[in-house]
């Protein structure tokens, strides 16, 4: 709690700093409230992250994301609820150049594609993450350390980009973290609207181990759709995901083109149990499909329906959300 | 067997992807009998289009005063240049 205080304090205190320039601190996010039913369990979550965004001039930027929720979920004798709270980055970046930008503190830890750029409730076309969500991102998709990123050689039409890391082991309560080392490249060609990349992390503490990654994003220029794909592989198994879209609608769509349809596949095939992977026991697939539905002023409907198959513990999985894409200024005087 | 499909699977969207060589038409520009000049919203909204929506649709509404620590803020996520950062803020804040 102590430290918690000290954190805001220091925020508003860079908060302070800034008031004035150019540069204006940005509270930003998604909030919203999410309803599941898996397996025939229901439950229901009201959410919010905020981001915070602090300018400290040109070259450093303080960045942090909360998420907080509350689990509310059935129980023979009716409800019950549990709270929870994190704190998934919270890092100081001076932005060097194109080729570099370093972050100290804690961040989400550059694996793939899913948890660094897909993750926020607003943004994610699935609530659910996928199954293979815990390989290269132990143990809590967040860092504690040291990062560099940048792009190490590009122009408009393409570009090499990376990401580089070391976490150091934690158990302070919202700091916890794994000592792990790795990294992230991929080849980014902007005007035909595709990256590919691969990710590598070193698990170094208790069972050393070796994760591995594959990503592509592709969105062909001249057809209105969207197709996302990891695949991953530690000693636990290997398994992937295939994520497809139409277009995201810009916000002069018509009333029709705010609809979005959504599927995702994805298949887990296990190999060593290790305990704590947060993987699945046995080998699981599933299967997607819903839609979302942008209203105005930042609102967005989404739900979906989805099949696992799990031998015995085959199920069905509904989820219904509406979430809300937070942005506003901190005040300050007019430039 | 899993690896073949993978490598598979990776080239199809590979080869997929780098054969579509015709950038989208942009949707605000009008139509001209010569190309509309190169000016910096027009660039902005081409970034826009190539960088920031890969991941999130624009706002309904942005404050001009969010969008420089917006922009600096996706300049370390999305490896923006500087000079993208000014493009993109003309476009998404074009009285700043």
């Amino acid at each position: 709690m102590t430290r918690a205080l000290q954190l805001c304090a220091f925020m508003v205190c860079a908060a302070l700093f800034t008031y004035g320039q150019a540069s204006r601190p940005v509270i930003s996010g998604g909030a919203g409230f999410i309803a599941t039913s898996d397996g025939g369990n229901s439950s229901y979550q009201p959410v919010i992250a905020p981001v915070a965004a602090i300018p400290l001039g040109d070259k450093f930027l303080i960045e942090a994301r909360g998420d907080v929720r509350e689990f509310i979920f059935e129980t023979l004798s009716g409800h019950d609820h549990q709270f929870f709270g994190s704190l998934e980055y919270l890092q100081l970046d001076y932005i060097a150049n194109r080729k570099m930008t370093i972050t100290v503190g804690r961040f989400l830890t550059p694996f793939g594609i899913y948890n660094e750029r897909i993750t926020p409730i607003w943004i994610r076309n699935f609530q659910d993450a996928p199954i293979i969500f815990p390989i290269g991102t132990r143990t809590t998709g967040s860092s504690d350390g040291a990062m560099v990123r940048g792009v190490i050689a590009g122009n408009d039409a393409a570009q090499w980009n990376y990401a580089a890391y070391f976490s150091a082991s934690s158990n302070v309560e919202q700091f916890v973290s794994g000592r792990a080392a790795g990294f992230r490249t991929g080849l980014f060609f902007p005007h035909h609207g595709f990256e590919a990349g691969v990710s590598y992390q070193r698990f170094l503490q208790d069972q050393h181990v070796n994760a591995t990654g594959l990503y592509a994003v592709w969105q062909p220029p001249t057809v209105p759709i969207e197709v996302r794909s990891e695949f991953a592989h530690s000693p636990s198994g290997q398994g992937y995901w295939i994520e497809g879209a139409s277009r995201v609608p810009d916000s002069q769509a018509s009333l029709i083109k705010r609809l979005q349809p959504i599927a995702r596949f994805q298949q887990f095939f296990r190999d060593q149990f290790i305990p704590e992977d947060s993987l699945p026991g046995r080998d699981t697939s599933r299967f997607d499909a819903g839609f979302n539905y942008y209203l105005p002023s930042n609102v967005r409907v989404n739900a979906s329906y989805g099949r696992v198959f799990s031998g015995p513990d085959d199920r069905n999985v509904w989820n219904v959300a509406v979430t809300y894409r937070i942005l506003f200024p901190i005040s300050g005087r007019s430039q | 067997m899993k690896l073949r499909l993978t490598l598979v699977f990776a080239v199809a969207i590979i080869t997929g992807a780098l054969g579509q060589s015709k950038p989208a038409p942009s949707t605000s520009t009008q139509k001209h009998d010569t190309p509309p000049p190169k000016d910096a919203s027009a660039t902005g909204e081409q970034l826009y289009r190539e960088h920031c929506a890969r991941c999130h649709r624009p706002p309904d509404e942005i404050s001009p005063n969010a969008v420089r620590a917006v922009l600096q803020h996706m300049r370390v996520r999305a490896n923006l240049r500087a000079q993208d950062e000014q493009a993109l803020l003309k476009y998404l804040a074009p009285g700043r």
